[in-house]
C-alpha cells in the first residue's frame, strides 16, 4: 500500500551559495556556482565548497557543543525558529521528532584535537568525545535550540545519510510515534574526507562538472538543509515516496548499471503509488566521477527513459552527509517556483551517459521531483517530491 | 500511540567472554571467547573489517540463523555510538604527522558509520533495506524504534538489529573512557510471530534493571551497554529494562494486540 504524502512545511539551508537560504536559492535560480579556492586551513590547493562566511559561535549555555557542524546547525536552525515554535504549539513538544543526517560530526573539532595532543601531550581543555565529536551532538543542540523532545537520532550512511532520514520520519508518523519531524542533514569540510576522496583519486582539481564529457571529479563541500514535516499543514511541497536499496557490490564503486540505484527510484515510485511518467524531472546525485555520473544515467534511463536531469552539485560541491537534503530543497524550490535549474558545469553533456540531462535552465512547472543520493556501502536512496495538494 | 509491539524471534551477543546469551545471563564469562569469529563475510572481505564490523557481522549471523532467516532475507539496522572510531583514529594519526598525504582507500571507506551494512549486504548479497544509526547512549533504543518502525511500515517482512560498541583510540579514550567491545543482535518479525515485546515512553511499573546483576564492569561503561538489557529481558531474567531516550522495552501481556 502506498504511503501517505506528508506535507513538507518549512525548509532552510545554508551552503557554499550563501548563508541564507533565499541567498542559496537566488544563487541556484541565477545559475550561479558557489564554489571556491579551499580554505587555507586545509593545506590544500583546489576547489570547495566552503561557506562564504563563518557561521557566529553557539550560544554560551552550549558552549561544550561549540562545533563548525553545530555552529552550520544553529545558522540555518535559527530560520526555521517561527515554523518549528507554531509546530511544537500545535503537536507539543513531545511529538517533534529530529532525525538528521551527518557523516562528519564533530571530526573537524577532532581533527584539530589531534594535532593539539600531538604537539602537548594532551588533548585540549573543554574537548570530550560525547560532546564534540560525537554525530549526535546535532541532536542535542537541535533539542536544547528549538525544545523539541521527540524521538531523536542521527542517520549516518556517508552520503545518503540526509535522504535516508526522510525514510525514517516517513516511518516515525505512520507509525504513532510522532506528529511533526525536523529532517535534513549537515556536515562539515575537514581534512580526514578531503585527504579520503584524495587518496580514492576522485577529487577534481577544477569546479566539478557533473555529467559533463569534461569531468574530472568531485569536490567537497559543506552545510545544513533542513526541513519541517508535519502530519497536516500547508507548505510548498510534499513528501511521496521514500526508496532505499543496497548495491550488494563494492564499498565505493556503484554498480555498473545502477543496479541498485534502479531498485531505489522504483521502490519510491511504488511507495508513492506513482508511475515513471508522473516524474517531472530527476535531481541526480551526480557527483562529477567517471563511474558514479555513467551508471546513475543507465539507470535514470532504463526506469525514466528521456525524464529531463538536473545536477546540482555544481553549484555546492558534495556535500556528503548533507548532500540529500539539500537536494531535497533544490527540488522543493525548483516545484514552488516552477523552473529546473541548469546543471552548472555540465555542459557539454557526455554522449555516452543516456540520461537527457538539463544544461541551461528551463521554465517550465514541475509537479513530482525524484531525488537520488547513494553512498559508500553501496547505500542508496531515492526521494519523490511532489507539489501542495 | 506511543507504544509499538513487535516480537523479537532470537537475540545474540558477542564481547570477550560471551559468545552466548546463557553466559551473559549467569555472568559466567568463558576466557576462551576473544575474538568474533564473523564467518559470515568471506575470508577476502574479512581482513579488510575492524573489530566493530566483525562483531556486528557475527551478532547478525548469529540472530538470523537462530531465527531461521536464510541470509540476506531480512533489513538490517545497525547502530553504535561513535561507530568505527578504531580506523578513524588512525586515520587521526595519519593526519597529525603528514596533512597533506593522500589517505589508505581502504581505512577511509571502512571509516564511514555504515561501514558494516556495506559489507553485510554485499556478503549476503542483499540489495533490500538497511541502515546505520547514532544516538549516543540511545543508541540501543533508537535502534529497536528504527527496526520495528520499518517492519510495521512494510519496508522489509524482517529486520536484524544490530548495536555494537567498540574500545575508543588513543588518545580520546583519556576523556571517553575506556571499556570492552559488545555487539548485541535481534531478530525482529511483526507482533505475533512470538514472544512479543512493547517498547514505550512510559515507565514500566512493577521492573526491572533492579532485580537483575550489575553489567560486568569492563561493559557497563560502553555506550551500548542498555543492548545488554536486552538480551537479558529477551532471556526472562527481567520483565521489562530500560533502553535510554526514556524509553522502556517490556514482556508483552498476553491479549489481543
Amino acid at each position: 500500500m502506498p504511503s501517505s504524502p506528508v506535507p513538507i512545511t518549512a525548509y532552510a539551508l545554508c551552503n557554499a551559495m550563501g548563508m541564507t537560504t533565499a541567498a542559496v536559492l537566488e544563487a541556484l535560480a541565477a545559475g550561479q556556482s558557489g564554489l571556491r579556492a579551499c580554505p587555507e586551513e586545509f593545506s590544500r590547493e583546489g576547489v570547495c565548497g566552503s561557506l562564504p562566511e563563518a557561521p557566529p559561535a553557539l550560544p554560551a549555555t552550549l558552549r561544550d557543543r561549540d562545533a563548525r557542524i553545530t555552529r552550520m546547525l544553529a545558522l540555518t536552525l535559527a530560520e526555521l525558529a517561527p515554523a518549528l515554535r507554531r509546530a511544537s504549539a500545535r503537536w507539543t513538544p513531545e511529538r517533534v521528532a529530529v532525525v538528521l543526517g551527518t557523516s562528519t560530526g564533530g571530526i573537524r573539532e577532532t581533527e584539530l584535537a589531534y594535532r593539539h595532543h600531538a604537539t602537548h601531550g594532551a588533548l585540549p581543555g573543554g574537548y570530550t568525545v560525547e560532546r564534540t565529536h560525537a554525530l549526535d551532538s546535532i541532536i542535542a543542540v537541535t533539542r536544547a535550540l528549538t525544545g523539541a523532545r521527540g524521538p531523536g537520532y542521527v542517520v549516518s550512511t556517508a552520503c545518503s545519510s540526509s535522504a535516508k532520514v526522510l525514510g525514517t520520519a516517513q516511518r516515525l508518523l505512520a507509525a504513532g510515534l510522532c506528529d511533526a519531524a525536523l529532517v535534513g542533514g549537515v556536515d562539515t569540510l575537514c581534512q580526514l574526507t578531503l585527504n579520503g576522496f584524495d587518496g580514492l583519486k576522485l577529487l577534481s582539481p577544477r569546479p566539478c562538472r557533473p555529467f559533463s564529457a569534461e569531468r574530472e571529479g568531485i569536490n567537497i563541500g559543506e552545510g545544513a538543509a533542513l526541513m519541517l514535516l508535519e502530519r497536516e499543514g500547508e507548505g510548498a511541497a510534499r513528501l511521496l515516496g521514500v526508496g532505499e536499496s543496497s548495491d550488494a557490490y563494492h564499498m565505493t564503486a556503484p554498480h555498473p548499471e545502477g543496479l541498485g540505484a534502479r531498485l531505489a527510484m522504483a521502490r519510491a515510485l511504488a511507495d508513492a503509488g506513482a508511475s515513471p511518467d508522473e516524474v517531472d524531472h530527476v535531481n541526480a546525485h551526480a557527483t562529477g566521477t567517471q563511474q558514479n555520473d555513467s551508471s546513475e544515467g543507465r539507470a535514470i534511463a532504463a526506469l525514466l527513459g528521456d525524464t529531463p536531469v538536473v545536477a546540482t552539485k555544481g553549484y555546492t560541491g558534495h556535500l556528503l552527509g548533507a548532500a540529500g537534503a539539500t537536494e531535497l530543497i533544490f527540488a522543493i524550490a525548483a516545484i514552488e517556483r516552477g523552473y529546473m535549474p541548469a546543471s552548472v558545469g555540465a555542459s557539454p553533456a557526455d554522449p555516452n551517459i543516456p540520461a537527457r540531462v538539463v544544461e541551461a535552465r528551463v521554465d517550465a512547472p514541475s509537479r513530482r521531483v525524484l531525488s537520488n543520493s547513494f553512498a559508500f556501502g553501496g547505500s542508496n536512496v531515492s526521494v519523490l517530491l511532489g507539489g501542495p495538494a | 500511540m506511543s507504544a509499538l509491539r513487535f516480537s523479537i524471534t532470537s537475540v545474540a551477543v558477542w564481547a570477550p567472554g560471551f559468545a552466548e546469551v546463557d553466559a551473559l545471563v549467569r555472568r559466567t564469562p568463558d576466557p576462551s571467547v576473544s575474538k568474533p569469529s564473523a564467518l559470515l563475510l568471506p575470508a577476502r572481505l574479512r581482513r579488510r573489517t575492524s573489530l566493530l564490523t566483525r562483531m556486528i557481522a557475527e551478532v547478525c549471523e548469529r540472530a538470523m540463523a537462530a531465527a531461521e532467516l536464510p541470509r540476506g532475507a531480512a533489513g538490517v539496522v545497525c547502530a553504535s555510538a561513535y561507530g568505527e572510531i578504531q580506523t578513524t583514529g588512525a586515520l587521526l594519526t595519519a593526519l597529525t604527522a603528514d596533512a597533506r598525504e593522500p589517505l589508505s582507500p581502504v581505512r577511509f571507506h571502512n571509516s564511514v558509520h555504515n561501514t558494516a551494512t556495506g559489507y553485510l549486504s554485499i556478503a549476503t548479497e542483499n540489495r533490500g533495506f538497511n541502515t546505520a544509526l547514532a544516538a549516543g547512549r540511545d543508541s540501543p533504543a533508537m535502534a529497536v524504534l528504527e527496526g520495528a518502525t520499518a517492519l510495521r511500515a512494510g519496508v522489509c517482512e524482517r529486520v536484524v538489529v544490530a548495536i555494537g560498541e567498540e574500545p575508543l583510540p588513543e588518545p580520546l579514550a583519556e576523556v571517553g573512557g575506556r571499556y570492552a567491545p559488545l555487539a548485541v543482535g535481534l531478530a525482529l518479525a511483526p507482533a505475533g510471530v512470538g514472544p512479543d515485546f512493547v517498547m514505550s515512553k512510559e515507565t514500566c511499573s512493577n521492573n526491572h534493571v533492579d532485580t537483575l546483576p550489575p553489567l560486568p564492569a569492563e561493559l557497563s561503561g560502553n555506550p551500548c551497554a542498555a543492548a545488554l538489557r536486552i538480551v537479558e529481558l529477551w532471556a526472562g531474567a527481567a520483565a521489562s529494562v530500560p533502553l535510554g531516550g526514556g524509553y522502556a522495552l517490556a514482556r508483552a501481556e498476553e491479549g489481543p494486540r
